[in-house]
């Protein structure tokens, strides 16, 4: 039997998270299972992101919609899909550092591709954070038996409009924010109208998890979330957008025309507008980091590479004086970029939205029942008691603010950093690399295509900034 | 003044009426840049401006500045080929092409230069020719000695025996500035055609080569701030919020400095840190117009992520910044 803690002690796990490695000295009983994910997501990306890469990225600037079907079905069999989904609802249960752990490998490899199977955490986060149990039931026992049949049902998460980006994402901007949707309530439940733009995996997503107002003059009120499914009467799916980067992962425009909700698809929890935002963004705002800390690697790793394979001036590039102080550069971003966001998502689980999804009692009740139990009828019923979900939706409100605040600025923080970092060491890279590292087939100038969305999604970083000033360093509203 | 006038609208007319109209052939790829769009670029006179003069410079400098602001691709085409002609003193008719993105002085010769009877004969490759699909010859880096630095310039047709010119890079950006590996098996050249380097004669186009960067750093900062004073955020255009302006006050700081560096340049090429500086910020300018925009930014429609990747490939006209500075102080 393999003892992950052994093989934490010998291989590079300790070098590259000493702060971890200092918590398993200490007894920290998650550990073991954060040095497994780190050797397996690398052994993932080496087999299969990688290779993959660039042939991909070709592929979808040819064809903006194109999908790599191969990597969606490896990362299915690696159990990508399910690591944040709760036993009790057919998932893994892992902790969230896990999924940020593994995460990091991926990106280290290909954003884009990191983008495509992770960016469903944005919709379970979401739908999470709503604290509506029968609804986590329905998203996350759906993508883990599809995970099984090798096919994951891809989920998405419809925020930004054509008019309101970075509005969307705070309240106080969402009050003036120029929407263009609503979801105008009738009998039964909603017809969704407007459109939705950039919505990453919305051309190819099973699920669409939408934000909405059911008031569009009263946005911070009455903004709600909704599930929609593919195919659904009045979706449609419009322009697949043609960008910089990221091209492994198609952004969409997703279009409502009158497309009818049920009632049930309405899932019922906190403020929209304040709360389920902000655990949501407190927890995927740490993933960008993640995202950030990984390209960072990337290039870091691709520039040292590149600078032990060439010359030069005819010397070995490393016997440049300039080459080694930049390389060095490099490595301590890395470490910086994932100081952040181990500090962002210790913060979550602390105070955030993994300390609402942490393993409550039933979960640990179930610990020990087979996973064949967990589907039956009984705790079918138990989590589709409307009290359970009264009882989350009360914990989720009664969070106290000060403390959301500060997993929500840590996760803004870490975004900040991972991503300005991700972005400076590309273009050191590219440096170090000079005119190589300007072609595509060199993998380098790739880095910094795909690192700059990092400073423009989920929230620009200039308003990631207004927050944790607002948030840790000052309450005088931002002029 | 009269002239500068003159070529610049020239410059606009070309715009307007030949290169708008292809820009997203010219700068897709794989992409194709039509004949009439090469025949309108060469038609405007810039590889008959004299560039050992500092006024020829500057005119020129200005005449890449508008170019740049429409695309930058165009304008490192046509400087591909007024480089290699300010190499040489009597430079063969039609388009030129030349390896734009080398440090000549520390390039180390891929192409070597031997003698069969005698003749110099040339073997070897060059990489990265910027021009060489659509070019009538290439100006490539020589020398001796695989271990040493580039010690002539070799001039060969692309139609010679010998010669072959790969197909276009996919690059990080100027994609309508086709660049290719040129592979030279063993070819004979008249005497002539292989001339001593002499690097400080391409310094001399540091500041037209500034002034690429300074077009894209302006029409980044002139894109920039029409959307911030359309887009609204919080009830109010976003050009009226601390974060965004502060963003284009740099972006207008940045193409102040690249406009006035490009005219230091002009008068005294020497100012290698100027040069690498003044780069840097254009790029950086480019990117935060990406910024401003936010997701519109990003996408291929708007146009503003073309200028972020042709604004830092510009960084690494006639080689890497880094190389560039330390030079200066120790040769």
């Amino acid at each position: 039997m393999r003892d992950p803690r052994a093989e934490a002690r010998v291989g590079d796990f300790e070098r590259d998270y000493p702060l971890l490695a200092w918590l398993d000295e200490r007894g920290l009983g998650e550990v073991p299972a954060l040095a497994d994910a780190v050797r397996r997501s690398r052994a993932f990306r080496r087999a299969h992101i990688d290779p993959a890469a660039l042939a991909v990225e070709r592929e979808a600037a040819r064809d903006p919609a194109f999908v790599a079907r191969d990597v969606v079905g490896a990362a299915a069999r690696y159990g990508w899909f399910t690591m944040m989904v709760p036993r009790l609802f057919g998932g893994q249960g892992l902790p969230l550092g896990v999924m940020m752990i593994a995460l990091e490998e991926v990106s280290a490899g290909c954003l884009g591709l990191a983008n495509l199977i992770a960016v469903h955490g944005l919709a379970l986060s979401t739908v999470g954070a709503t604290g509506d149990v029968r609804g986590m039931a329905r998203v996350c026992r759906r993508l883990a038996a599809s995970e099984r049949d090798g096919e994951p049902a891809l989920l998405s998460t419809a925020i930004t409009e054509p008019g309101a980006g970075t509005d969307m994402e705070d309240a106080r901007l969402l009050r003036t924010a120029r929407l263009v949707s609503e979801a105008r309530p009738v009998r039964g439940g909603y017809l969704l109208s407007g459109r939705k733009v950039f919505i990453s995996n919305g051309s190819i997503a099973e699920t669409h998890v939408v934000v909405m107002p059911t008031d569009r003059s009263r946005p911070v009120e009455t903004m709600a979330v909704f599930l929609v499914d593919r195919g659904a009467k009045g979706l449609s799916i419009g322009r697949v957008e043609r960008k910089m980067g990221q091209k492994a992962c198609p952004a969409a425009e997703l279009v409502f025309e009158d497309c009818f909700v049920p009632d049930t698809d309405r899932l019922r929890g906190s403020s929209v507008a304040t709360r389920v935002l902000d655990l949501t963004l407190g927890a995927t705002r740490g993933g960008v980091g993640v995202f950030g800390a990984g390209v960072a690697r990337g290039a870091y790793e691709r520039a040292l590479s590149w600078a032990q394979d060439h010359r030069i001036a005819g010397r070995p590039a490393l016997e440049h004086a300039w080459v080694r102080a930049t390389l060095v550069e490099m490595r301590r971003n890395v470490m910086i970029a994932r100081a952040a966001y181990l500090e962002a998502m210790l913060s979550n689980d602390l105070y955030g939205l993994g300390s609402v999804l942490r393993p409550g009692l039933i979960e640990r009740a179930v610990r020990h029942v087979p996973d064949g139990w967990l589907d039956g009828p009984m705790v079918r019923r138990l989590v589709e008691d409307r009290r359970v979900t009264k009882g989350l939706v009360r914990r989720i409100a009664e969070m106290p603010e000060a403390e959301v605040g500060v997993a929500a600025a840590l996760g803004a923080h870490a975004k900040v950093t991972g991503s300005d970092l991700g972005v400076r060491n590309s273009e050191l890279a590219l440096e170090i690399a000079g005119a190589d590292g300007l072609r595509h087939d060199a993998g380098l100038e790739k880095l910094l295509r795909d690192a700059k969305l990092l400073q423009i999604y989920e929230g620009t970083n200039q308003l990631n900034r207004i927050e944790i000033g607002q948030r840790l360093v000052t309450e005088v509203p931002h002029g | 003044m009269d002239e500068a006038r003159l070529m610049r609208d020239g410059v606009e007319r070309f715009a307007r009426s030949c290169l708008e109209p292809h820009l997203a052939t010219v700068e897709g790829y794989p992409g194709a840049v039509p004949a009439e769009v090469i025949e309108g670029l060469d038609a405007l006179g810039l590889r008959d401006v004299d560039v050992s003069d500092a006024g020829g410079r500057m005119l020129l400098a200005q005449a890449l500045e508008a170019l740049a602001s429409h695309a930058g691709s165009c304008a490192a085409l046509a400087l591909a080929d007024i480089a290699a002609r300010a190499l040489l003193t009597d430079a063969p008719a039609g388009r030129g092409a030349f390896p734009l993105y080398e440090e000549l002085r520390h390039a180390d010769p891929r192409l070597l230069v031997g003698s069969v009877g005698a003749l110099p004969h040339l073997a070897g490759e060059a990489r990265m020719v910027v021009g060489a699909p659509m070019a009538a010859w290439l100006a490539l880096p020589a020398g001796g000695d695989p271990d040493g630095p580039a010690t002539h310039l070799a001039v060969v047709s692309t139609t010679a025996p010998g010669v072959r010119v790969g197909a276009p890079i996919r690059t990080l950006g100027m994609r309508g500035a086709h660049a290719a590996d040129v592979v030279v098996e063993g070819v004979a050249v008249p005497r002539c055609h292989v001339v001593p380097l002499d690097a400080d004669r391409l310094a001399c186009l540091r500041g037209p080569a500034l002034a690429i960067g300074a077009g894209l750093a302006a029409s980044s900062l002139a894109d920039a701030l029409a959307y911030a004073r359309e887009r609204i955020q919080g009830g109010r255009p976003i050009v009226e919020h601390d974060e965004v302006r502060d963003m284009l006050a740099g972006m207008r700081a940045a193409v102040a400095l690249c406009r006035s560096a490009a005219r230091t340049l002009c008068e005294d090429p020497s100012e290698a840190e100027l040069f690498v500086h003044a780069r840097e910020q254009a790029a950086r300018a480019a990117a935060d117009g990406v910024q401003v925009l936010g997701g519109n930014g990003y996408m291929e429609d708007y146009g503003q992520e073309r200028r972020m990747r042709d604004a830092r490939q510009a960084c690494f006209l006639f080689g890497r910044g880094t190389e560039l500075r330390l030079a200066r102080l120790v040769p």
